[in-house]
């Protein structure tokens, strides 16, 4: 009863179309006889849009409500997502992911606007000095952290040979529980601060040539110069480097495998790798579900407000 | 030389930007070093020592532990093979959304705007089960399937093709061409730049991918430098091969290296570009 005037509708909205189209032939016009083509040009990506990215997005909702019962998958409504206020482990990941990201954010923004102006000065041989900081944007973080993991070794390492030289005690660096998250971190900001300075040079090369010279014929102190001129012209840059940041920060995973596991004891799991060992080591995949909505909930609002601050933008210009 | 404070404003700037490069260039340099000097005289004896005894033997090793020319030959085909499939679907999609007309423009458009949102990466667990059912799992296409479909990409192109004048359309379109001949004879050939940024951007990415690529493959034949990089990466910790390790770092990232320093201005602005992602 019910599917019969569905797929009357359906024919009707298809005929309906082809009438469209027949007509739009018979005006003559180029750009109103391109219906069917467009769908047809739109295809293949659309394919694979709806296979990989919303399939998976409606199919990761569905399984946060499940959970391993034996063999079972099984409807456990909110268990997976209660867990994440009270599981130590969990409660330790978000701690680990929240520094990353605030932390993150900090260093992208004073780092690499300071980063920025450095290059900034009007030196020659500017693509010299520029080389390093692209390098490693370019470069894989598996090698990035490679070469990390070598440094912060504790026998054949770098720190420590620069320690054991300054008659300093020595550190086990990535295998203490202090050091080892902002250990990593380091490597993850050396990878990507270049990145970051970018933007800010992008935004400093554009600021208004006049009135940084007014500013220095006023004589007011470098200091000045960066509070009150300059950090005020480089707002929307600013803004955008932190969306980025913590868009960036959310999904760092590659180092963290490389160097330490998530370990010494969680100290450095943190979400995306939580959501690795959880569905692919443990087989837990309704905790993993669970934790990959978390984090699709975050950066949807994020890009979200994103978009709504552009939008505004671009009214105001 | 001159004035005290004016020399202090000068210099200081680029003592820190030196300073700033140092911390980029040692591991660098450090790591360099390790593949190209025996360890134990790295650790124990002085740079002139080290001069003495460049050697490539931990090259050599490293070759040997690790096939790195099959996984060149394997991160090539996935790279350069998912871009050949990627300039096609973004120039048709990013075709379509510009210059036609059609029903359902707005809310196709919206779903490429949810693949910008959200990154493959945190995707990896339903996209791998769909991956196991289509039996895809250690395949070339199971490692470009998420790719495909490029939002980042369409909406470039998409950005590009709107700024063609429409009379080239036009003057194309009444002489009987189709569409795809408009596409190919008129819009691609001036929009080179922006695909030629997609593809230093996708190149990159994809070089670098490593999540995604140890997941879903498991043979020699498939598996792409970066995954083999972090095989060599386990098993040196074990044994404390760091030459070797450092040689296969070195033997992994010299393309990307040599690309960005030939290409460098256009490698700012493309990445520039991708931000936006």
């Amino acid at each position: 009863m019910k599917s019969a005037p569905t797929q009357f509708d359906v024919k009707q909205s298809q005929g309906e179309g082809r009438v469209q189209v027949t007509r739009s032939f018979t005006l003559q016009s180029a750009v109103h006889s391109s219906g069917a083509v467009a769908y047809v040009f739109l295809l293949p990506s659309l394919v694979f849009l709806a296979v990989f990215t919303l399939w998976p997005i409606v199919s990761v909702i569905w399984s946060s409500f499940r959970a391993r019962q034996g063999r079972e998958q099984v409807f456990v409504a909110l268990q997976n997502y209660e867990r994440l206020f009270t599981d130590p482990i969990i409660q330790q990941v978000l701690k680990n992911t929240l520094f990353y990201v605030t932390a993150g954010v900090g260093f992208a923004v004073i780092g690499g606007l300071l980063l920025a102006l450095l290059l900034n000065q009007g030196l020659r041989n500017i693509g010299f000095f520029r080389f390093p900081f692209l390098a490693t944007i370019a470069l894989p973080m598996v090698s990035v952290a490679s070469i990390w993991l070598f440094l912060y070794s504790p026998r054949v390492g770098l720190f420590n040979e620069i320690l054991a030289g300054l008659g300093l005690p020595l550190s086990n660096w990535l295998n203490g529980r202090e050091l080892a998250l902002p250990a990593l971190f380091v490597v993850y900001l050396w990878k990507q601060l270049g990145y970051f300075a970018l933007f800010y040079l992008a935004a400093l090369q554009a600021l208004p040539v006049d009135v940084l010279e007014a500013a220095k014929l006023d004589g007011i102190t470098l200091w000045q110069q960066l509070r009150f001129i300059i950090w005020p012209l480089v707002s929307p840059t600013t803004y955008f480097v932190s969306t980025i940041s913590v868009l960036g920060a959310l999904q760092q995973i590659d180092h963290v495998f490389v160097l330490t596991t998530g370990g010494p004891n969680n100290a450095t799991n943190m979400s995306l790798f939580y959501v690795y060992e959880q569905g692919f080591k443990y087989f837990n995949i309704g905790t993993a579900s669970a934790m990959t909505v978390i984090l699709l909930a975050v950066l949807m609002t994020m890009a979200i407000l994103q978009f709504v601050y552009l939008e505004r933008r671009v009214h105001y210009d | 030389m001159k004035g005290n404070a004016r020399n202090w404003r000068e210099v200081l700037p680029v003592v820190a930007l030196a300073a700033f490069g140092l911390i980029w260039i040692v591991p660098m340099i450090w790591t360099l070093l390790a593949a190209f000097v025996p360890t134990t005289e790295l650790l124990n004896d002085s740079p002139l020592v080290w001069l003495q005894s460049l050697h490539l033997g931990a090259f050599e090793d490293a070759w040997q532990v690790a096939p790195f020319l099959r996984y060149y030959l394997n991160t090539f085909i996935f790279v350069f093979g998912l871009l050949a499939i990627q300039l096609v679907t973004i120039s048709l999609a990013g075709f379509a959304l510009a210059r036609m007309d059609f029903r359902g423009k707005d809310q196709i458009f919206f779903l490429f705007l949810t693949q910008l949102m959200v990154p493959a990466s945190i995707l990896i667990l339903p996209n791998y089960q769909t991956l196991a059912k289509l039996r895809w799992l250690d395949t070339y296409q199971g490692l470009m399937a998420p790719y495909i479909a490029s939002a980042f990409g369409t909406f470039l192109m998409r950005q590009a093709f709107k700024q063609v004048p429409k009379e080239l359309e036009e003057a194309a379109r009444s002489d009987g061409a189709s569409w795809l001949q408009v596409l190919w004879h008129v819009f691609l050939p001036v929009t080179r730049a922006p695909l030629l940024a997609f593809s230093i951007v996708s190149v990159t990415y994809h070089w670098n991918e490593f999540l995604w690529p140890l997941l879903i493959t498991s043979s020699v034949e498939i598996r792409p430098l970066t995954v083999g990089l972090a095989l060599l990466t386990a098993s040196s910790e074990i044994g404390a091969q760091w030459d070797q390790l450092a040689a296969g770092t070195i033997i992994v990232v010299t393309p990307i290296v040599v690309l960005i320093a030939v290409v460098q201005k256009q490698f700012t602005s493309s990445f520039m570009g991708s931000g936006i992602k």
